[in-house]
């Protein structure tokens, strides 16, 4: 016990004893000492507890424990909500200085309806001369004038400027319609897809996306900070209570209200005597552990009492993997365990690709007058700790990245020379250089001595590098299956194939976690590669909290390839720095090609307009011979043939 | 209600919220005769309610107080101290269960099943609060006479102290 609480007791017990023995003889408390001695006590006392009731209901509750909570999985942005936020930001605020003759490569802000001109314009540009045949010039032109579609809310967007008249109500205070510049900027959208060939959004459809343009970055499970034990607060109340309607009972001279304190006394008292047991044994079972992907799984969770207290109040959350959701039924439960009693609860989740970790769960027991909660995390539990899902090796060959690769293990000129058996170029001679390989022909004409260089026989060795930057993680819904893990998927998928024919294949990601296998063969290669694929290591389920810089990233990988290695990029290319990778990777002399999950959802106008941006930098990194697979990835991989030129 | 606590869906458990709004007409039934009692109980049952609908500790605290106010006021015109004790107590098992509810929604929602634990939880407050009250009676009871000044001063003196030993 502390002085202050050791004090508090001490004089508790010696003034109930004092104030017993004058209740049991009254006689000595009358006289004029004990009276003023008596109000000075009461009038000191009742101010001591009314200051200190006044102290304690201003302190604050104690600081939250942040709860993991398994219906927070991750959630992720959507292709073209940035955009859809552009359009939603569109208002009145700043319209009178925009300006249209603006020159864009000038300072100062621009307001959201010249930023979404900016985006709506190239866009139009692009997808125009790609699909008309013509030239950037000639379909600005087009868009200029306006004669390029036949709605007239597209065809004003851009011929008419960016200060259409307002309508009446939105000079009103509280309505916010929707602004002429975003209807239209809307219906730009829906031609352009319709123009594209993709289904196009309907254009009417106000909202849309929710703009949650930040892909959440906590961690999902955070159980760093527990065990915690902490109050509810409720004896700090209790104590405000008692000291309050004491001071005024005794003041006021009203022996009921005094009495109800031995209510807060009681219930104050009851939190510091009673501990609850906390030994908990938690076992989970699963109804298959390595389900097909689309399988609902049904997971039960156990908890038992193995102290030697009833646990009065208990509340379990158990541990989902962070890449799967739960279906139906609630991961938790809450129930009051006698010593040697069980409990359980059983919740569906359904199972996507990967190999997912059961995290550990967490518990609350609180007293039994409510008064403190003890947070932990179960670290032990039996049972399976994994779901393995998809993934699976597979036995036959699959495509090779380019088509000048030839399928089988073979030859191919690696653009290497050296030693080798074939003639590949003369160079002059260097003392050390071996004297079977000096041209005696060039000698006897010329009179100098040179070297011949073979092309050396090498495999093709190939690196499949996959994008987990901070940007690639987008889903087509917010709670849907991320980018990078469908590109964990195809990366295996090829990279598995590859192995199985004996290429030597590597694996490289670019984001937070950098991991390189350099390109072998043999099973334990192959394992290895599985492993970092199927878990949650390598590729998270979250988004990794900082942006990766793409020049130091590809420097860094050109830096670990070697000269001849080929390499598969995997990214989803909803961003211009996917683009930039490949193209950065190609010039760095290695035979790139890339292979895109599509991730965008053209339903509604913001996700029209990812999808459309998305297929404008297809067609870029096509035109600069780059061969791109663009995959659905509710495909196998295995189905979708070559892209066309 | 500390903020990391909350479950997206949050629904209050059926049982806690039932008994405490019963405690609430428990007490209004109680003070009814006096109409200042009566508009203070109504109101603090409103508060009550407020602070479950919209998971607001303060509104909940308020409504407490404006109850136990209420039990106060009608006590001291000229009820018994019996009485005083026993409307006592459905104000504090209106507070304790909807502070529980509160919890207990935010942390676990209503899908899982919380009736046991609402049960124990509101047995072991209501023997608790049997335990103290009759102590704290059976205390008074035994005081011959009407005490003197001191004796009380020294008696609050005590509560003070154990009150905050037991912080």
């Amino acid at each position: 016990m502390t002085s202050t609480r050791r004090l508090s007791v001490g004089v508790g017990l010696l003034s109930i004893a004092v104030g017993g023995l004058l209740l049991a003889l009254p006689a000595l408390g009358s006289g004029l000492v004990p009276r003023t001695v008596a109000t000075l006590l009461t009038v000191g006392v009742g101010t001591a507890a009314v200051v200190i009731a006044g102290r304690r209901l201003f302190e604050s509750d104690e600081p939250p424990v942040r709860l993991p909570s398994p219906e927070s999985r991750p959630r992720y942005r959507t292709p073209g909500s940035s955009f859809a936020g552009l359009l939603d930001d569109v208002s009145t605020v700043g319209r009178r200085a925009v300006d249209d003759a603006d020159d864009w490569d000038g300072d100062g802000e621009f307001a959201p309806r010249e930023r979404v001109f900016a985006a709506l314009h190239d866009l139009a540009v692009a997808v125009l001369a790609r699909t008309e045949g013509r030239d950037a010039g000639r379909a600005a032109d087009r868009l200029a004038d306006g004669r390029w579609t036949d709605d007239e809310d597209a065809a004003a967007f851009f011929a008419e400027g960016l200060r259409p008249p307002l309508p009446r109500r939105a000079s009103l205070p509280w309505v916010r319609p929707e602004l002429p510049v975003a209807r239209r900027a809307r219906h730009v959208v829906a031609e352009l897809a319709d123009r594209a060939g993709t289904d196009a959004p309907d254009p009417t459809e106000g909202g849309g996306l929710a703009a949650t343009d930040e892909a959440e970055t906590g961690a999902y499970w955070p159980t760093a900070d527990l065990p915690r034990e902490r109050s509810t607060g409720r004896t700090k109340r209790v104590t405000v209570a008692v000291l309050l309607t004491s001071a005024v009972g005794v003041v006021a001279g009203l022996p009921g209200t005094v009495l109800t304190a031995a209510f807060g006394v009681a219930l104050a008292g009851a939190a510091r005597v009673w501990r609850p047991s906390t030994d908990l044994a938690v076992s989970r079972s699963v109804s298959t552990r390595t389900p097909t992907p689309g399988e609902a799984v049904e997971v039960t969770v156990t908890v038992r009492n193995v102290g030697e207290s009833t646990v009065p109040d208990l509340r379990l959350l158990d541990g989902v993997p962070a890449g799967l959701g739960v279906t139906s039924g609630t991961a938790r439960f809450a129930t009051a365990l006698r010593p040697g009693k069980a409990a359980s609860t059983t919740y569906t989740v359904e199972a996507v690709p990967g190999t997912h970790r059961f995290e550990p769960p967490v518990a609350v027991v609180g007293d039994v007058a409510g008064a403190r909660e003890t947070v932990q995390a179960v670290e032990r539990v039996d049972g399976p700790a994994t779901l393995d899902c998809g993934f699976e090796r597979r036995g036959r060959e699959s495509e090779a990245p380019r088509p000048q690769v030839t399928l089988a293990p073979g030859r191919r000129t690696a653009g290497v020379s050296g030693a080798g058996v074939e003639f590949d170029a003369l160079r002059e001679y260097r003392p050390g250089d071996p004297p079977g390989r000096i041209d005696w022909n060039h000698r006897a004409k010329t009179g100098d001595l040179a070297t011949v260089e073979f092309e050396e026989p090498r495999r093709p060795r190939v690196v499949v590098v996959l994008d987990a930057r901070h940007a690639a993680y987008v889903a087509e819904t917010p709670h849907g299956v991320p980018a990078p893990r469908h590109g964990a998927a195809a990366a295996f998928a090829v990279a598995d194939g590859l192995l199985e024919s004996g290429v030597p294949t590597g694996l490289a990601t670019v984001g937070a976690t950098g991991c390189w296998l350099p390109p072998k063969t043999g099973s334990a290669h192959r394992e290895a590669v599985r492993d970092r694929l199927a878990g949650d290591r390598t590729v998270p389920w979250t988004a990794p909290s900082e942006e990766t810089v793409v020049a130091d990233a590809a420097a860094d990988l050109t830096a670990r390839l070697s000269a001849d290695a080929q390499v598969v990029l995997v990214t989803p290319l909803c961003d211009d720095n996917g683009v930039s990778l490949a193209r950065r990777l190609d010039a760095a002399g290695h035979s790139v090609s890339v292979v895109s999950p599509d991730c965008t959802d053209p339903s509604t106008v913001g996700g029209a307009y990812g999808h459309l941006t998305r297929r404008e930098r297809i067609a870029m990194l096509r035109r600069r011979d780059v061969p791109v697979r663009d995959w659905d990835p509710t495909t196998p991989i295995s189905e979708v043939s070559h892209a066309e030129r | 209600m500390p903020s990391g606590d909350r479950v997206p869906s949050a629904a209050l458990p059926r049982f806690s919220v039932a008994v405490s709004a019963l405690s609430v007409l428990v007490v209004c039934a109680l003070v009814a005769p006096a109409p200042a009692p009566l508009a203070l109980a109504v109101g603090g049952g409103l508060a009550l309610g407020a602070g479950l609908g919209r998971d607001a500790e303060f509104a909940l605290t308020a409504g407490v107080a404006g109850l136990f106010a209420a039990v106060l006021v009608a006590g001291s015109e000229g009820r018994s101290v019996e009485w005083a004790l026993a409307a006592a107590v459905p104000v504090v098992l209106a507070w304790v269960t909807a502070r529980h509810a509160l919890r207990l929604g935010a942390q676990v929602g209503r899908a899982a099943g919380t009736l046991r634990v609402e049960l124990v939880h509101l047995v072991s407050t209501t023997v608790l609060l049997a335990a103290g009250g009759g102590v704290g009676y059976l205390a008074y009871r035994s005081v011959a006479g009407s005490p003197s000044p001191l004796a009380l001063g020294l008696l609050l003196l005590a509560v003070v102290a154990f009150t905050v030993s037991l912080r």
